[in-house]
């Protein structure tokens, strides 16, 4: 007979209960929209939104140099909210390339 | 004698950085070499003498190593270009790592074998950062004759911890840019080694079950902490992470390598192998492990002292933590000996040794000698243990990042198990999806719930007023 150390019993129970687990999350997620918000991270979970960011939570994401960060603020201060992510193409110093690199950083909220 | 190869790597260390300062020639430290090894020689018979001698010597070889690590041979591809006058070229080689696209271009590292310049061509080698200014589809090894603009990298390194700085650290010392796709053609020839080309498509392999079991967010995160692959992740995460002083654990090292040799052995033992059989392929595991997530400095640096435990089970002898991270340091270093400037290479040997020798001095310094088992004793010893990797990594942090993060000290005692679960979670679905596809997608529910509550946690804890400080 096959015989575990203390070590590899745990790591079969911790199989076991993440398996167990997984499925309960599963069930809720499956069951209810809210439950689903709940427990599983949404993309913009890892974006900015850009209606409502600051300076400093731009400055500090070191995602966009000081410069960009500024016509960012001063592009909604003067044309109101963001509509869409594609407006971002309107700010000053933003091109196709940057676009590109920017438009999964941010969210509308 | 257990201090000994401590302090033996100590010194070798010392003669690297008494190097990198002072302009001393390699002939001179090479003859001072050559004398202190006959005296070496004389004295064998006087310990104390021969040990200070010993010391001496290590001194002189890591002086040396580094001193030669500077002179490039006469074909390096570094060397012939400072014949030219302009700087458009072709370069034939190979792509010596995996492509990364973003924004429309096409990076790698290509490894020469021959250029040509006017009407002369050079058989060389080297290697050279290429960025192709469109996207083109490239593999590992892949044989290619590049046509392009070939300059010094130094042009646009600009700090001290840059992009610019690591890549020269890696021998890397001229740079490539093909601005159109004419100048691009491939010579239907793989010219990689064989093992890199299988660790790099297992990779893959293991990075699409991840995919395709769990969110784009999770797998992103999940990927990185397990297969040590970035590429998925976003880039907010990462600058989170780093505000709040855990982007550590998203960086493949010790705990995964750990849990690598434990799950091989386990499958090992299940096949009823016997001890000496299992632990040489374990050891075989944890190598390709190891290639797998790229060899990064700390994975390497765990394989390493991995390595060097499993041989004392082997030979049925007393592992001692503090010789097999001098060993490892030694293996990279004589490598590389500018690996020691790496901030990857001085993270992850302080945090090891801020945990291995601080530990137990705050635990004796605050009188906890034992612990009560029990939640307050798990996280009583959490904190402790974050607070020596905490005081072992702040100060390079503060200096290479301009970065000061008070709250990671707490939020580590939080964040460390939460890691630790979503990397074992993490294991379970690339170890479900290769023997069993469908039961990847019974574990990675509670993966990507682990997920959540850490960038949740993180994302809290990133808006207290002063829980990290710029300057």
């Amino acid at each position: 007979m096959l015989s575990l150390t203390r070590e590899e019993r745990n790591a079969l129970i911790f199989l076991f209960i993440l398996a167990f687990s997984g499925l309960g999350i599963s069930y809720f997620a499956k069951t209810s929209a809210r439950a689903q918000k709940l427990l599983y991270a949404s993309e913009n979970l890892a974006r900015i939104n850009i209606n409502t960011t600051t300076m400093k939570e731009l400055l500090d994401s070191r995602c966009v140099s000081k410069r960009l960060a500024q016509q960012i603020l001063a592009y909604r201060q003067e044309y109101g909210e963001f509509t869409c992510i594609d407006d971002l193409k309107k700010v000053k110093g933003i091109g196709e390339r940057s676009y590109e690199r920017l438009k999964d950083l941010f969210c509308l909220g | 004698m257990n201090k000994y190869l401590p302090l033996f790597t100590a010194v070798f260390i010392s003669g690297i950085i008494f190097t990198s300062r002072l302009r001393i020639s390699f002939v001179v430290f090479f003859i001072w070499g050559i004398l202190i090894l006959l005296a070496c020689i004389i004295s064998g018979g006087k310990a104390r003498v021969f040990l200070c001698l010993t010391f001496l010597t290590a001194f002189i070889l890591g002086a040396l190593l580094m001193k030669i690590s500077y002179i490039l041979p006469a074909d390096h591809i570094a060397r012939l270009l400072a014949y030219s006058k302009q700087d458009i070229c072709s370069v034939e080689g190979y792509v010596s790592n995996q492509p990364y696209i973003k924004n429309g271009r096409t990076t790698f590292i290509l490894c020469a074998r021959q250029m040509q310049q006017d009407k002369y061509r050079y058989k060389c080698f080297g290697r050279i950062m290429v960025t192709l200014d469109f996207t083109a589809d490239l593999n590992y090894g892949e044989g290619l004759l590049l046509t392009g603009s070939l300059r010094r990298l130094k042009q646009y390194s600009g700090s001290r911890s840059g992009y610019g700085e690591y890549l020269l650290r890696q021998g890397v010392y001229l740079s490539m840019k093909v601005n159109s796709s004419l100048g691009l053609s491939r010579l239907k020839v793989n010219w990689g080694f064989w093992l890199k080309v299988f660790s790099l498509r297992l990779r893959e392999f293991l990075n699409d079950l991840i995919k395709r079991s769990s969110t784009a967010l999770s797998a992103g995160v999940i990927s990185a902490m397990v297969l040590g692959e970035k590429k998925g992740l976003p880039q907010l995460v990462n600058s989170v992470m780093t505000n709040s002083g855990t982007v550590h654990i998203l960086v493949v090292s010790g705990f995964n390598v750990g849990v690598v040799a434990f799950l091989s052995d386990l499958i090992f033992k299940i096949a009823r192998l016997k001890r000496r059989k299992r632990i040489i392929l374990v050891t075989i595991s944890i190598l390709l492990y190891c290639l797998v997530t790229g060899a990064a400095i700390p994975v390497v640096r765990a394989t390493v002292m991995a390595v060097i435990l499993l041989f004392a089970y082997y030979l049925e002898r007393e592992p001692q933590i503090y010789n097999a991270l001098s060993l490892a340091a030694l293996f990279i270093l004589s490598l590389n000996p500018r690996q020691l400037f790496d901030i990857g290479f001085q993270l992850s040997f302080a945090s090891v040794w801020a945990i291995a020798w601080g530990y137990p001095k705050l635990k004796s310094l605050l009188r906890i000698e034992s612990i009560k088992p029990g939640l307050a004793g798990l996280l009583l010893e959490g904190f402790l243990v974050s607070l020596s990797a905490w005081l072992g990594t702040a100060g390079i942090i503060a200096y290479n990042f301009r970065i000061f993060s008070p709250i990671s000290v707490f939020l580590n005692i939080l964040i460390v198990p939460l890691a630790t679960l979503i990397t074992l979670a993490g294991f379970s679905i690339v170890l479900a999806g290769v023997f069993c596809p469908g039961a990847a997608s019974l574990f990675a529910p509670a993966a990507d719930f682990l997920v959540t509550i850490l960038l949740k946690l993180n994302l809290a804890a990133v808006k207290i007023p002063f829980s990290y400080i710029y300057f």
